[in-house]
């Protein structure tokens, strides 16, 4: 599989603070990226600096296989974004809008009702942005930024500020671009639960840097699931443990076993009511992704 | 170059951008027509019969003309970098596959096409008035003159009120250095040619009584132009977009 987009070594100064340092991103041929991470880890900027609109300080960026700024009139033709907040001209109804945009592009009429079709804005087509509400206005900004049959599609916090049915509405459309028109959609957040709903792959970037890089099923593996059991007297209980062979760390009031076997958990129980300690509560424990981002994000701060 | 003025076409729709390069001559063609109506009878038959009808016509217009054209070079350039300040638009057509410094010169382009509009409008009304009040033959050189020398005189502030109206966003400041410069330009109607504020009071007193430089004031004025579009497109294509 090819890379859409490749970064090398990614960075941005702001005065003496690093918006994004050393960032090695790569995003592949037909997947939906999850850029996360919180408001002020360097998502944006990393955006503006991958669509030419701010220059990196240090680092390679190739879209498509282009290096970028220099490049970038030959590529952005293959490309679409939504950066931010959609920009729109109110005082236009949304079919000028995009007409614009198709002018610019030179693109004909056909595909501005094709797109309009795609985020379902056909039958508000006529009527000015400015009176669309949030979520209109997202699809319009989506709709702008397909005119061109993009091969990359950067969408930056889509969902912002959009009503439960209209997060669901983008989330829908995302899943679906790359699997209908083969695009390769990098989508930022910083809501974890977002990303896990679209993504297939997730690059978490926290103050600048690139924590982790994958499939997401790689992130959810990362961090196997325990078997935690609570006791009335811990100590003993793991010296019970111990010799029966089994390993256990103690863990407040609990111990948790490694391994996740259902018959290491049973011999475990069976060798503490042997040596008559009270076994309050056995439970898996699994780590939501949320977890594993704050883990991951906890790691960097102490350090 | 095309598709851009297309696109910008489309984004002048529904805004004041026509009506008021429209307005601005109209408005000043109907003061003129104001002054002679009411005094014709009394003094202008006689004045124009006396010091020439070209004279008198200059004399009561083109200072009103040339300030009409100065409050629509720095409304116009504001205006038409404005509405993609307001509609944060520069971060997706900065996207685009288009030169940047195209885009910047294409605007600045619109904005002086929009006053040569003006001028020739303006113009159009002098005319108007010309025969309106049966002053003889139309002084068809001087006329040339006048509309020529006004429109290459303006070039150098589209100029400076762009690159302001394009690189700060809050277009108050864009607009109070254009008004300001309107009110340099009175006081330096008799200053030096190549002052860019100076141009436009130079050009129409040369049009309207023959005395003055117009070569320096046309290579002056293309100079400053071309530094001035040159500096702004370059500043332009440079800059980080918020």
């Amino acid at each position: 599989m090819t890379a859409v987009v490749q970064t090398t070594a990614l960075s941005r100064r702001y005065g003496t603070q690093w918006a994004v340092d050393s960032l090695d991103m790569q995003v592949r041929e037909g997947e939906v990226y999850g850029f996360l991470g919180l408001n002020g880890a360097g998502k944006t900027t990393t955006i503006r600096m991958l669509m030419g609109l701010i220059r990196p300080t240090l680092g390679h960026i190739e879209l498509l296989g282009h290096e970028v700024p220099r490049d970038r009139m030959k590529v952005m033709g293959a490309v679409g974004s939504l950066v931010e907040s959609p920009s729109y001209y109110a005082h236009l109804s949304g079919w000028d809008n995009l007409k614009i945009m198709a002018t610019l592009l030179d693109v004909p009429d056909e595909r501005i009702r094709e797109v309009l079709k795609v985020v379902d804005l056909t039958a508000d087509a006529e009527k000015k942005a400015g009176q669309y509400s949030l979520g209109m206005r997202q699809r319009l900004g989506i709709a702008s930024a397909l005119l061109n049959r993009p091969r990359l599609l950067v969408l930056d916090e889509p969902t912002n500020g959009l009503d439960p049915a209209g997060i669901q509405e983008m989330r829908n459309l995302i899943v679906r671009l790359p699997r209908e028109h083969g695009i390769t959609v990098l989508v930022s957040s910083h809501l974890l639960s977002e990303i896990d709903q679209m993504a297939t792959s997730v690059g978490v970037i926290h103050h600048g840097r690139m924590l982790f890089q994958g499939p997401i099923d790689e992130l959810r593996h990362r961090s196997s699931a325990s078997v935690s059991i609570k006791v009335d007297r811990p100590a003993e209980a793991q010296l019970s443990l111990a010799h029966a062979g089994i390993d256990a760390v103690p863990d407040g009031g609990a111990l948790t076993l490694a391994s996740v076997d259902p018959q290491a958990a049973a011999a475990a129980v069976r060798a503490l009511v042997n040596d008559d300690i009270a076994v309050y509560r056995v439970e898996e424990h699994k780590p939501t992704l949320e977890d594993i981002f704050l883990a991951l994000t906890s790691g960097v701060d102490a350090a | 170059m095309m598709r851009l003025l297309s696109a910008e076409r489309i984004k002048a729709r529904h805004t004041w951008v026509l009506p008021l390069t429209i307005i601005g001559p109209a408005g000043v063609t109907l003061l003129g027509v104001l002054v002679y109506a009411l005094r014709w009878n009394d003094y202008l038959r006689e004045a124009s019969r006396q010091q020439g009808a070209w004279t008198v016509l200059s004399g009561n217009m083109f200072f009103l003309l040339a300030l009409a054209m100065l409050l629509g070079v720095t409304l116009l350039s504001s205006m038409v970098f404005d509405v993609d300040h307001r509609s944060e638009m520069w971060k997706q057509l900065f996207a685009l596959p288009l030169s940047r410094a195209g885009i910047y010169i294409q605007k600045y382009a619109l904005v002086a096409g929009l006053i040569l509009l003006a001028a020739v409008l303006g113009v159009v009304g002098m005319i108007g008035i010309w025969l309106g009040w049966r002053m003889g033959a139309l002084p068809w050189a001087r006329l040339g003159t006048l509309l020529g020398l006004m429109w290459v005189s303006a070039l150098p502030l589209v100029a400076i009120q762009s690159a302001l109206s394009a690189h700060i966003r809050n277009q108050a400041v864009s607009i109070t250095v254009g008004v300001a410069g309107i009110i340099v330009a009175l006081m330096l109607a008799s200053g030096p040619e190549w002052i860019p504020w100076a141009m436009p009071m130079k050009a129409v007193a040369y049009a309207q009584t023959g005395i003055g430089h117009p070569v320096q004031l046309v290579a002056f004025a293309l100079a400053w132009t071309a530094a001035f579009v040159a500096v702004g497109a370059a500043a332009f294509a440079r800059r980080d977009v918020r």
